[in-house]
């Protein structure tokens, strides 16, 4: 939390196994985690396919989770080091577009390749592959093994400065802003119908990532909802999905965050057993304003201004770098 | 338990599709057999879809002879759907039937959260009409693309290069039905077998093998034709 600052972010996380998987004894094919590098807040989530060709998936989900943790602290600390070069945003925002799908994917296929090393396919994987799609998925898995570790990847990076959001495959991020209304940051990608999703595992998986990136120039969106597929396919309608993001912000200021957090896992839970049937992940990112003591200079108006709506754009930038020049 | 968020929760559609072949020459055991096994495999079909509740199973019905209508055009639920005999008219015109397909499977009216479609094709013979050009229309379609396309070819007269067409999967080929036992057999499998994996919600890679990794191996054809007394 930067001097000055009169919210912080607050994340909560939970993963649940599909009540389709649960009824036929496989595991959850997702994960997400989260981590805090300074004052800034990474999550990543993954999806590992499921399917037979996919027999490794969880742990493909695992380990891209692992490996987009890892690259995106990297970047975090070095992007630090550009602060005093003129021209850092057009060289953040290029980086981001190319060089992080490129790491992430370079990452992730040392972690799958390592672990494959060490735990070579057994027969009965392989048999399974070819009793459940044929020979032609098998030779591939001979081939690349790295296919049997297919998942996808989505992550949200908050800074005080600026927000990207990275992702490739299926699955959901949705920023919600101050009047409620929630809305995806990301273009669709149109070939992701009917089960199929691009994935980590195809040849050339970087140039499947959409990004976003966006410098906070007014004060942050309230809240960012991050999901796997499983969640928006268990509404019957595509507003129905994005209400919960409307929702979850009235339940966070009505009851505090502590409650969504507390009660996450049994929502997803429910939508699961009551919807797709699928695993479903999810991860929030709150902004959570809270009266600050007034030892901090400027802190109280502040937090008066937010209280009664956005301040004007540019304002709250400003008055942060003013308080941070005094503190200095 | 708090008010859970968001609005109406709901499985997802699977839309399951009989295209059937009503031309002058599967007159007689040949349809007496096709209606029958459709029939007799409802209850099974229900009982896969009570096993996958998240799977919401709609069943529709194309025939073709003399060009292509609706049989059964609503997409019924599965507890409600009913069928309705189906009687032999003229020629084969499947192209028109690949072709009113393919404006089904649309988006709208197709949900994009739906669930891979099923399409049952079942023919005894060569096409009459364009078919090439119905096909490509539905092939065109991204639910097209993306349906798990089932053949079964009834007697011996059926074309089996454009099943396969039809089919577009190298692991899979048409099923061939030369009497009524086999014919009973495949339908069962492709509407209680195919159903229930494609009601399972993994997901595929992108690319060139859509559908491929749902449908599960074909049964055994079961009594050899000359072991009956039918034989198509």
């Amino acid at each position: 939390m930067r001097e000055g600052s009169t919210y912080r972010w607050r994340c909560a996380t939970a993963s649940v196994k599909g009540v389709t998987h649960r009824r036929y004894g496989l595991s959850n094919q997702d994960h997400v985690g989260w981590r805090e590098v300074g004052e800034s807040t990474i999550l990543c989530l993954s999806d590992g396919h499921g399917s037979a060709r996919y027999f490794r998936s969880d742990l493909g989900s695992a380990l891209a989770v692992e490996a987009g943790l890892a690259v995106l602290e990297k970047f975090l600390k070095e992007a630090e080091g550009l602060s005093e070069r003129t021209n850092r945003w057009p060289l953040i925002e290029k980086e981001i577009e190319e060089k992080l799908p490129r790491d992430i994917v370079k990452d992730w296929r040392e972690r799958t390749s390592r672990h494959l090393a060490v735990n070579t396919f057994t027969a009965e994987e392989l048999e399974r592959v070819k009793e459940l799609e044929g020979e032609g998925a098998l030779k591939k898995a001979e081939a690349d093994g790295i296919t049997a570790y297919g998942a996808t990847f989505l992550a949200v990076v908050l800074t005080p400065e600026f927000i990207f959001c990275l992702q490739n495959g299926d699955g959901d991020i949705l920023v919600v802003d101050e009047d409620r209304v929630a809305r995806w940051i990301l273009p669709a990608d149109q070939r992701l119908i009917a089960n199929e999703t691009t994935s980590l595992c195809e040849r050339d998986a970087w140039k499947d990532f959409r990004t976003s990136f966006q410098r906070l120039a007014q004060l942050a969106p309230p809240l960012i909802l991050a999901a796997t597929d499983g969640y928006i396919n268990s509404f019957s309608s595509v507003e129905g999905f994005q209400q919960v993001g409307s929702d979850i912000l009235d339940m966070a200021r009505a009851e505090g965050f502590d409650y969504v957090d507390k009660h996450l896992e049994q929502w997803l839970e429910e939508s699961s057993e009551r919807g797709s049937g699928d695993d479903i992940s999810a991860g929030l990112l709150y902004r959570d304003n809270f009266p600050v003591a007034e030892a901090v200079p400027g802190a109280a108006a502040m937090a008066s201004e937010l209280k009664e709506g956005r301040p004007e754009q540019g304002r709250l930038a400003d008055k942060e770098r003013d308080d941070e020049s005094t503190a200095g | 338990m708090p008010g859970l968020p968001g609005g109406k929760l709901a499985g997802r559609p699977l839309h399951f599709i009989w295209i059937a072949d009503c031309s002058y020459s599967m007159a007689g055991e040949k349809i007496k057999s096709l209606n029958e096994a459709i029939r007799e495999s409802l209850p099974h079909m229900r009982k896969v879809a009570e096993d996958n509740p998240n799977a919401e199973v709609m069943i529709r019905a194309i025939k073709f002879s003399s060009g292509a209508e609706w049989h059964i055009g609503i997409p019924t639920a599965i507890d409600q759907f009913q069928w309705d005999d189906i009687s032999v008219e003229s020629s084969t015109d499947l192209g028109a039937a690949l072709s009113l397909l393919a404006d089904a499977l649309k988006i709208p009216p197709m949900d994009t959260r739906a669930l891979p479609p099923v399409l049952v094709l079942l023919s005894d013979g060569m096409p009459t009409d364009d078919y090439k050009a119905g096909l490509n229309k539905l092939m065109a379609e991204p639910w097209g693309k993306r349906s798990v396309r089932i053949a079964i070819a009834i007697g011996s007269d059926a074309d089996l290069d454009v099943l396969k067409k039809f089919i577009a999967n190298p692991e899979l080929e048409p099923l061939v039905a030369k009497n009524s036992p086999q014919l009973v057999k495949a339908i069962r499998w492709a509407s209680t077998a195919v159903l229930q994996a494609a009601s399972a919600p993994a997901s595929q890679g992108t690319g060139k093998d859509h559908g491929r990794g749902v449908v599960p191996p074909p049964p055994p054809a079961g009594p050899a034709a000359a072991e009956q007394d039918d034989v198509w």
